[in-house]
């Protein structure tokens, strides 16, 4: 349980800890109060995402707020049991030279994670322009970058951009679909696949084999999921990479990989390029299991009488803006439930049928010019007014037609829907007739 | 002289907004009760026989609650049959009368009112505000006190 490289107490995307039951109380039963406060802390100190460094009793009393005596007696407690990755020396250093008003930036602030987070992934979903500007600088300090990252990954998401600029240092990436621009732009060398452009990676840090790492079980070889002893081959949970820091069993990168060669059903083959947009650049598990289940449940959503294929990009291309791990067709079709789409009636098909000629077209049509607030009686002279127009139109000589003619259709035979500037004309005239009826009024008023 | 479909639509409208228990009436509506009402009534009454009307309906402390609004008001324009404008009956005879005075008149409340102001009889008009079963009274065979009797 503990061994999972990725936290298994958090999932990404979810600011609460979630914790499985079996895990808690096999904790519980085991370790130590203080272990148990120590653990509960890094999980919520450190990213959910990626391994957590490992700590020097020192770090973990002041991360977890416990003595010194009692983070070294949690510390042999944990670590037999947490595969904490193994920071750089620079890396300690880093944590080391930490001051107080710096751990101070560093306080957890989950809102604000979730903020940025969604900021980032938009800038990297909307604007790779911006991207590619930032490549130069990113090699320019990649190298200070590279001995920071895992500190700025790791110690804290709430780490904001701007400060971290104000550093020289490349801003930290974001779990999910955040891309990192001298990721993006190294990768786009790499490979120059038709669809990698705008590619965005949840792990950024260690290009090539970060990459080859969270695609390695689409090729359905040596996947770490399959390969790897330990639990967490069995629990299938986080197949990502934790980003080059050595831990856990050592996963080759495939050179040969190429994700034309992820298996898309041919009923996706529509949407085959945002799915596999999605899916490089998506949090979470990337098993060929994985991508079996999210292939089933977009399946389902294309071939339900709410969906289709639009609606399977659309669900997509949302994914990829949101980090989401996955794709539901349950939540999807509760969603466009509650959602639904709204029914596109054409003119004719609205005033088919209906005891008045053109009357909901035009209904329609002066609620969309005049708002929804206008009252019926407006509606009705309007209407009036308009049909009026129509029948002096139909009847230039202005014979009599009889009593009520505008209303008859054997007189207005093709009835057209008004125009802004008919429009206009009926709600002035509109103005008028209520102007001359208040006139009545106050000369009965004044008569009275 | 006649009045609109606009003139109409809009004193409904107005009366309907300004009465407390009244639905305002759809487009529709409006329309519908705009093309029922009979030609004759379109062409003889005027936007001031309307205003006056409305006037009346607003001040009218027994004002009818379960009738429609139109109606309603071409009871202060027309002469009754039972409570119920007839318009085959034409305009009332006394509406001029009635229109230059102010405040609310009040309508006749029996044959007896009718006949005091001088327009029992007239032009064939009468006004039953208890309904058609207060003229069985005419007919002695078929009057409700003697039904006992005959049997």
């Amino acid at each position: 349980m503990f061994a999972s490289p990725s936290c298994p107490g958090l999932v990404p995307g979810r600011p609460y800890l979630q914790i499985d039951y079996a895990r808690a109380s096999w904790a519980c039963d085991r370790m130590s109060s203080s272990a148990l406060r120590c653990w509960l802390r890094l999980l919520t100190y450190f990213r959910n995402d990626r391994p957590i460094p490992a700590q020097s009793s020192r770090s973990l009393a002041r991360i977890a707020g416990v003595s010194q005596a009692s983070a070294r007696k949690a510390l042999a407690e944990l670590l037999p049991l947490v595969a904490f990755s193994m920071p750089d020396s620079e890396d300690e250093l880093h944590e080391q030279e930490l001051g107080p008003a710096e751990q101070k930036t560093l306080t957890p602030d989950q809102t604000r994670e979730g903020g940025e987070q969604k900021s980032l992934t938009s800038q990297s979903a909307l604007e790779p322009a911006e991207q590619k500007v930032l490549t130069p600088r990113a090699e320019k300090t990649q190298k200070r970058a590279e001995s920071t990252q895992q500190r700025a990954e790791n110690a804290h998401p709430s780490i904001s951009s701007k400060e971290v600029e104000k550093k020289g240092i490349t801003p930290p990436p974001t779990s999910s679909s955040a891309a990192q621009a001298g990721a993006t732009a190294s990768r786009a060398e790499e490979e120059g696949g038709p669809f990698l452009d705008n590619l965005t990676w949840s792990e950024p840090s260690s290009l090539a084999s970060s990459q080859t790492n969270s695609q390695q079980p689409l090729t359905g070889g040596n996947s770490p999921a399959a390969a790897g002893p330990g639990p967490r081959a069995g629990s299938g949970c986080d197949s990502a990479g934790p980003g080059g820091a050595p831990q856990g069993p050592v996963v080759v990168p495939d050179p040969n990989f190429d994700p034309q060669s992820i298996p898309v059903d041919p009923r996706l083959f529509e949407v085959g390029a945002e799915l596999i947009h999605f899916w490089c650049g998506k949090p979470g598990p990337r098993s060929a299991m994985a991508f079996a289940v999210l292939q089933s449940e977009l399946i389902q959503i294309a071939e339900s009488p709410l969906g289709g294929i639009e609606a399977v990009r659309e669900q997509l291309v949302t994914a990829v803006q949101k980090g989401w791990a996955m794709v539901k067709f349950r939540t999807w079709h509760s969603w466009r439930q509650c959602q639904p789409q709204p029914v596109l009636v054409s003119d004719e098909e609205l005033d088919e049928g209906s005891l008045w000629p053109g009357l909901p077209s035009f209904i329609r049509r002066y609620r969309a010019t005049y708002g929804k607030s206008c009252s019926d009686t407006e509606l009705t002279c309007a209407y009036i007014s308009h049909r009026e127009k129509l029948l002096k139109q139909a009847n230039p000589k202005g014979l009599d037609l009889g009593p009520n003619a505008w209303m008859h259709s054997a007189h207005v035979p093709n009835p057209t829907l008004p125009s802004a500037a008919e429009l206009a004309s009926y709600a002035a005239e509109w103005q008028q007739t209520q102007n001359g009826w208040r006139a009545a009024l106050v000369n009965q008023g004044g008569g009275a | 002289m006649a009045i609109t479909a606009k003139d109409f639509a809009g004193a409904v409208g107005a009366i309907s907004e300004l009465l407390p228990y009244a639905k305002r009436p759809s487009v529709d509506a409006q329309l519908l009760l705009w093309t029922t009402l009979p030609v004759q009534v379109q062409q003889e009454l005027s936007s001031h026989h309307l205003a006056y009307a409305s006037a009346q309906l607003l001040l009218d402390p027994a004002r009818p609650q379960e009738l429609a609004i139109p109606v309603a008001l071409l009871r202060y324009l027309y002469r009754l049959e039972n409570g119920l404008p007839n318009f085959n009956w034409g305009l009332r005879p006394d509406l001029a009368q009635r229109m230059a005075g102010t405040g609310f008149q009040p309508l006749p409340s029996s044959q007896h009112e009718l006949e005091a102001n001088g327009h029992a009889g007239h032009d064939g008009a009468r006004h039953e505000p208890a309904g058609v079963l207060a003229q069985l009274a005419a007919l002695p065979q078929l009057h409700p006190d003697r039904w006992g009797q005959e049997r």
